[in-house]
């Protein structure tokens, strides 16, 4: 990697970036699944205050609608506009992967910001360790962008798209929120803070792991026409 | 250079085209013509690394980013992008100078840089395209359809652009235009 490599791949970025502000459908698909999430559950829970556990789970339920339902278009939406050539004849098949990624990170970014806050908004919840819940969710949303974005690119090769994102991307996304949820729930109540610091870090490995392989992945499904 | 040595590609049990060997070098410009389906659009992906041949391998640059310029009729471009960002972005993944205005005024679409893509007529497109198509100064060439759309100055445009390149560029272009065959030093029918 060097800079040209990173210039390359931030280019990829900006170009998701700038159609995505024009055309917002990504953000707005994200924004509107996951808070119809977050406000249902606060009329369900109105009154009450929700278990850590539940809401740990709940909080992660709604990141995982909105990262799945958006994120899965990464590549889909290159190759239902016939776009997906161009790419191949401009850049490096990494380039395409860490700029999509680096892309699909910022926007979860917002989604889960905002969402969280809701959440803890909507649910007066209180928070026992703030710090602990803000990098599991780092970490998870991360892990969540990288996993997405190779999902992406194997589920537009394929037909019926729809309805693969979710049976591809679920069985590989589900060690990430077993140890997100663990970490949220330590984070929320307060008790079994080793644990949950474990569980944070565990989302981070998670990342780690996501990273170093997803690329060699990309990279031989994207060369193969 | 770019060629191809027994190539040869299949859909099912029916070949499109078989035992294909044949080289274009700097100066050469091979045109592809033949009846609809008959496989000129696919032998152009396959050269460019677009899709795979069933049998035998493609010759073509080392680095297909910038040693490469590849347009087609039915290649799409970004609808949210501006004519000048395609180019931007272009250039900016190849490496490679963007030349933006310059490349806008040679085809002849200055006036439309700050166009969305998805506003643009098919010749505008067209202009588009084979801006991208030259804007690294490689050494290949591959143009499908590329005057489909084209008005008449777009098509003396296309002409020129490919005149100021021939003498060191390989080009091929599939088309049944007579006007696109008047570059031919060479031609292939596939039948």
């Amino acid at each position: 990697m060097n800079s040209s490599w990173f210039e390359e791949a931030v280019g990829v970025a900006r170009k998701e970036w700038t159609a995505e502000l024009r055309d917002t459908s990504a953000l707005m698909t994200s924004l509107v699944l996951s808070l119809g999430t977050v406000f249902t559950l606060a009329l369900a829970f109105y009154g009450r205050r929700a278990e850590p556990p539940a809401a740990a789970g709940m909080l992660w339920v709604a990141l995982l609608f909105a990262g799945v339902s958006s994120l899965t278009r990464t590549f889909v939406a290159e190759d239902e506009q016939g776009t997906g050539d161009l790419l191949r004849l401009w850049s490096r098949p990494s380039v395409v992967f860490w700029g999509k990624a680096v892309y699909a990170f910022a926007l979860m970014s917002v989604v889960a910001t905002v969402v969280t806050l809701s959440f803890i908004m909507f649910m007066s919840l209180p928070v026992a360790v703030p710090a602990m819940l803000f990098f599991s969710l780092a970490g998870g949303v991360a892990a969540l962008s990288g996993t997405v974005t190779l999902t992406s690119s194997i589920i537009s090769r394929g037909a019926n798209r729809s309805n693969l994102s979710g049976v591809v991307s679920l069985p590989l996304l589900l060690p990430l929120l077993a140890l997100g949820v663990a970490a949220g729930r330590s984070a929320i109540e307060g008790s079994r803070i080793a644990e949950g610091w474990q569980a944070c870090a565990g989302t981070w490995l998670y990342t780690l792991v996501v990273f170093a392989v997803a690329p060699h992945l990309f990279a031989a499904i994207w060369r193969e026409p | 250079m770019v060629g191809g040595e027994n190539l040869g590609k299949r859909y099912g049990d029916r070949w499109l085209f078989r035992h294909l060997s044949f080289e274009v070098t700097p100066g050469e410009c091979l045109v592809l013509v033949g009846r609809n389906g008959s496989g000129k659009s696919t032998l152009l992906k396959i050269l460019a690394g677009l899709a795979p041949p069933s049998e035998g391998s493609a010759k073509r640059p080392d680095d297909v980013r910038t040693g490469l310029g590849y347009a087609a009729l039915d290649q799409a471009v970004y609808p949210n992008l501006t004519v000048a960002e395609h180019l931007d972005l272009a250039a900016s993944l190849r490496g490679c100078q963007a030349r933006t205005m310059d490349l806008l005024e040679e085809v002849g679409l200055a006036y439309a840089s700050a166009f969305p893509a998805r506003t643009l007529s098919t010749g505008m497109r067209a202009r588009l395209k084979l801006a991208l198509a030259v804007q690294a100064d490689p050494k290949v060439i591959l143009l499908d359809e590329p005057g489909a759309g084209l008005d008449a100055a777009g098509l003396e445009t296309l002409a020129s652009v490919l005149d100021k390149r021939l003498p060191q560029t390989a080009v091929v272009i599939a088309t049944n235009d007579p006007a696109e065959r008047r570059f031919a030093t060479h031609e292939l029918e596939l039948v």
